[in-house]
C-alpha cells in the first residue's frame, strides 16, 4: 500500500526522498520503498521522519478507513 | 536510524585481520629465509596477500574507516535475508559436493575448484540479492571507490589466472585444476560489475520517475 501521505509532506517541505534520507540517516531507497509500501518502517525511523516533516505519526502513518491512501 | 557494528564485532575483526597479517609476515620473512613450509606456500601466501589486498580496499572504499559499516534498518533485514539464502545454498552444494566424493562419481573438475565455484555461487546469491535491494553498500563507503577497488581485483585476478593457465595449463591429470581459480575470480567480479551496472541503469529510471 502507497503511502502518498508521506510523499506530500515530503513534496510539502520541498525535500527530495535524497534529502529526507540523509536527514535521518537512511538510504533514499529506504525512503523510497517506505513511499511505495514495499517496506514498513520501525516506530524509530517513523518518529524521525515524523519530526524531520514536522508531522505527526498519525498524519504520516496512520492508515484508516480507504480514504488515507 | 544509522546500525554500527557492536564493539564485539570489532574486536573479532581487528583479531582476524592481525593474525592475516602476522601470519603474512612470518611466511614472508620464512620464504625470505628459504624455509617452505609445503609445496603449497604460494597459494596460502597469495590467500593471505588477497586478504590484505581486499582489507586495504575496504579501508579506502570506507575513507579510512575498516570496521565501520553503517546500515540502515532495512538495509540489514535485507542483508540477513541475503545472507540466509546463501547460506542454505552453500549448504546444498557442500551436501552435492560431499556426494560426488562419497560415491566417487568421475566428474572432470577437481574438488579444489568444485569448492571455489561453490563459494562463488553462492557469494552470487547473497552479493545479487543484496545489489537489487540496495544493501549492499553501507550508508558510509563510496561506491565510485568501491567501483576502482573492484576493477583492480578483477583485473589482478584475470592477469594471474591467464598466466597460470599459460604457464601450467588448465588441466591436471585430465581434469580442471585449481589454476583456473583465479579466472573465476576475475569473471565473478565482472558478473558483479554487470550487475551493479543494470542496477544503475533501474535507480536512474527511478529518480527520474520521482522528478517528474
Amino acid at each position: 500500500m502507497k503511502n502518498l501521505k508521506l510523499k506530500s509532506a515530503r513534496a510539502g517541505k520541498d525535500m527530495s526522498q535524497d534529502d529526507l534520507a540523509k536527514c535521518v540517516g537512511v538510504s533514499r531507497q529506504t525512503i523510497n520503498a517506505i513511499e511505495k509500501g514495499d517496506y514498513n518502517p520501525t516506530i524509530n525511523l517513523c518518529i524521525s521522519i515524523c519530526k524531520t516533516l514536522g508531522k505527526t505519526l498519525d498524519e504520516l502513518f496512520w492508515i484508516g478507513d480507504g480514504n488515507d491512501d | 536510524m544509522k546500525q554500527n557494528k557492536s564493539d564485539r564485532q570489532k574486536k573479532i575483526y581487528v583479531l582476524i585481520f592481525a593474525i592475516a597479517i602476522i601470519a603474512f609476515l612470518i611466511m614472508l620473512a620464512a620464504y625470505a629465509l628459504g624455509y617452505e613450509f609445503s609445496h603449497n606456500f604460494p597459494i596460502v601466501l597469495g590467500i593471505l596477500l588477497g586478504i590484505l589486498i581486499s582489507s586495504g580496499l575496504i579501508l579506502y572504499a570506507r575513507k579510512g574507516n575498516l570496521f565501520e559499516a553503517e546500515y540502515d534498518e532495512r538495509q540489514l533485514a535485507e542483508n540477513a535475508r541475503a545472507d540466509k539464502l546463501a547460506f542454505r545454498c552453500a549448504i546444498i552444494e557442500m551436501f552435492v559436493i560431499a556426494s560426488i566424493d562419497v560415491a566417487r562419481i568421475n566428474v572432470p573438475v577437481e574438488n579444489s575448484v568444485l569448492l571455489i565455484l561453490a563459494i562463488i555461487i553462492s557469494a552470487g546469491i547473497e552479493v545479487t540479492i543484496r545489489i537489487m535491494n540496495d544493501s549492499y553498500f553501507a550508508l558510509n563507503e563510496s561506491k565510485k571507490r568501491y567501483g576502482i577497488g573492484f576493477a583492480l581485483v578483477g583485473v589482478l585476478n584475470v592477469y594471474f589466472g591467464i598466466s597460470a593457465l599459460i604457464r601450467k595449463g588448465a588441466f591436471k591429470n585430465g581434469k580442471i585444476s585449481f589454476e583456473v581459480s583465479n579466472l573465476l575470480c576475475g569473471v565473478f567480479i565482472l558478473y558483479i560489475g554487470i550487475i551493479l551496472f543494470v542496477k544503475y541503469l533501474i535507480d536512474r529510471k527511478e529518480e527520474a520517475d520521482e522528478e517528474s
